[in-house]
């Protein structure tokens, strides 16, 4: 199936999700007003990829902010992953952090606490 | 004596006013005031960890004036009205969002905020990972999950007032220090 590409803005994030690779990126900011508009194509690819998963699905989220809307559909994003999981496919989740952002990962730890995917919290030097 | 909008602003920008924004909050406005606040925060070298603080709590409340500022009825000029004041003391920074607002939509939101005002730590992780895992979903609200996160990413109380207008609508201001 074809990778998912979308540019990054000054409100949604970069996005590269790549079916062959199993590779799910997610990088920038995601505080659009309208977020459902924003995830709705991001979980019908999720969908496609759903059913031909060949390899390991490793997803980054290097997110740098993130609002209210954004977090309930980041949410639906991880429980479409958890059942891709229940399904015996392997997924796993790199949740990155800047070194002193506590807020960021305290974040991640809330998603970690929430779904049933293996998180793993990746420290980032500033540059 | 009946509430002056220009009086309220007056009162509240003063010399440590950073930068303020009084009128329509459309999605191009939400965009200028964060870039403009962002570019303050650039040119005085604000540590990164206060920066990240200010931006995240910024970004809740101008947002919450885009979903949810009523017109003010008194002043036909503004579809909908919104204001933003950040502002830096001695203490350190603060952020005064103002709206006007349905007196219907005041007593839930003041209940909520007394609430989650009362929380520990602890009890608000709690919270917000029962609200947000909670399945319904509106794309303005969160439940109130803006209102536990600019208290969890503050480690402050929110402070609020609401002032009777002229019209049916309150005025509801709200300040978080950082």
């Amino acid at each position: 199936m074809d990778t998912l590409i979308i540019g990054s803005s000054p409100k949604t994030p970069q996005v590269i999700f790549n079916a062959d690779t199993g590779e799910l990126l997610l990088e920038g900011r995601s505080i659009p007003e309208n977020s459902l508009e924003f995830y709705v194509p991001l979980m019908e690819w999720l969908e496609s990829y759903s059913h031909e998963v060949k390899v390991e699905t490793i997803v980054q989220m290097k997110l740098e902010y993130f609002n209210t809307s954004s977090s309930k559909c980041i949410l639906d994003f991880f429980r479409k992953l958890e059942i891709i999981s229940k399904r015996g496919n392997k997924v796993t989740v790199n949740w990155y952090f800047e070194e002193d952002d506590e807020d960021m990962l305290e974040a991640g730890e809330d998603y970690d606490a929430i779904v049933d995917l293996p998180f793993m919290m990746v420290e980032q030097k500033e540059a | 004596m009946n509430f002056n909008l220009n009086q309220w602003f007056s009162d509240n920008v003063g010399e440590d006013t950073l930068f303020y924004y009084k009128g329509s909050v459309g999605t191009k406005r939400v965009t200028d005031i964060l870039e403009k606040i962002e570019a303050i925060m650039d040119e005085k070298n604000f540590p990164m960890r206060e920066r990240r603080k200010i931006v995240n709590i910024l970004i809740e409340l101008v947002q919450n004036l885009y979903h949810h500022g009523e017109k003010f009825e008194i002043d036909n000029d503004f579809k909908s009205y919104g204001s933003i004041i950040f502002s830096r003391d001695n203490e350190g920074f603060k952020l005064i969002s103002a709206n006007f607002i349905k007196v219907e939509r005041l007593k839930i939101f003041s209940d909520f905020i007394d609430h989650t005002n009362s929380l520990g730590a602890d009890e608000l992780k709690f919270l917000y990972r029962r609200v947000l895992a909670n399945r319904h979903y509106s794309e303005k609200g969160g439940g109130g999950l803006g209102i536990i996160n600019m208290i969890r990413k503050s480690g402050n109380k929110l402070k609020y007032y609401s002032r009777r207008t002229e019209g049916d609508n309150f005025f509801l201001v709200i300040s978080v220090k950082i």
